[in-house]
């Protein structure tokens, strides 16, 4: 870790971005309610994120959600005639006991807070949004722990 | 996370599961790679649309995953606009993985038309190469391949003047390059 002026810089920033799991929350949820197809195209979504720099040239990288009181973003992805959605947000609002290890940086991590799909402005399961904003409230509060979500080079 | 050992077995048995996993691939990759061109070569989506005259909104949905379920005719009208190639190759899954793991948006880039000189002059560039070679006979220091080297040499290896002993069991992925010398002497 360097310092500068006592302010703390972290001392790298990773190669590839990483993804977290709430909880276990996105692993039930691909588990089971997403069809074989539709973890296929979630776990090559999250291989091609996680090599892009800016996160914003994702593609499926979604608008922050409004009317929420945590800064939730969406990553969409469509299969099997489904818009699911990814609620998700940055490391930046999550507490340090959170992570699984201490960390002197967590740039480039993304949480995914719950899994649903989306149809003509209405979510499935209908509370998504609101799970994700307590799960996020979670995270800033350290009530909750995340786990890396290993991404597989081998499929 | 799918347990390797189950989805292999899944995609060695099941037809339904192996046309999911290469869907899934596919509709991944074609967005991401729509995505990096446009960017790189055109600009905004608007612009992207009004070359390969389309509208907007359908730019916008062919680069988010699965939105679009694309034909070949659709790629080649892209391919047009953005002035490159498009390859639609079957290959092995081994093959579709790697090209998946090394595949980036960020670094993704395709020579256009107009600058593609091998595509343009390539006698000029296999002047270009005997000359390279021709140094590195000379110095017996071999000189650091380029763009055009790779190019031409993969080119060769490609083509069926080139004889290669046949490949037989599991040899593992075909090696590129080749001997340079050995690639240009018969037309040289």
């Amino acid at each position: 870790m360097l310092t500068d002026n006592k302010k703390l810089i972290p001392s790298e920033v990773p190669d590839h971005w990483t993804f977290w799991d709430y909880e276990g929350a996105i692993e039930n949820w691909y588990q089971n309610d997403l069809s074989e197809e539709a973890q296929d195209q979630f776990d090559a979504l999250l291989k091609n994120c996680a090599k892009i720099e800016n996160h914003q040239q994702w593609p499926g990288f979604g608008k922050f959600l409004k009317g929420v009181k945590e800064p939730i973003w969406e990553l969409e992805f469509r299969a099997d005639k489904r818009a699911y959605r990814v609620l998700c947000v940055f490391a930046s609002i999550v507490a340090p006991g959170c992570w699984p290890r201490a960390t002197e940086s967590t740039r480039k991590r993304a949480i995914l807070l719950a899994g649903c799909y989306h149809k003509q402005g209405v979510y499935t399961p209908a509370n998504a949004i609101n799970t994700a904003e307590t799960r996020a409230r979670a995270l800033r509060e350290d009530k909750a722990k995340v786990y890396e979500r290993p991404i597989n080079q081998t499929l | 996370m799918s347990d390797r050992s189950t989805k292999l077995s899944k995609l060695q048995t099941s037809k339904e599961s192996r046309a999911a996993y290469i869907k899934a691939k596919l509709n991944v990759l074609v967005p991401s790679q729509i995505r990096a061109l446009r960017l790189k070569l055109i600009g905004t989506q608007k612009e992207l649309a009004a070359a390969a005259e389309m509208k907007q909104p359908r730019i916008s949905a062919m680069e988010r995953p699965g939105a679009v379920q694309f034909n070949v005719d659709t790629l080649v009208r892209l391919a047009a606009a953005f002035k490159v190639g498009l390859l639609v190759k079957f290959v092995s899954f081994s093959e579709m993985l790697r090209w998946e793991n090394e595949f980036s948006q960020d670094d993704f880039a395709v020579a256009r038309i107009d600058e593609d000189t091998s595509f343009l002059a390539p006698v000029a560039t296999r002047a270009a190469l005997a000359t390279r070679v021709e140094f590195e006979d000379a110095t017996g220091q071999p000189s650091q391949s380029d763009e055009t080297t790779r190019s031409l040499t993969a080119k060769r290896c490609a083509s069926p003047a080139m004889k290669t002993p046949a490949r037989t069991g599991n040899q593992g992925p075909p090696q590129g390059g080749g001997n340079l010398r050995e690639i240009l002497r018969p037309e040289t």
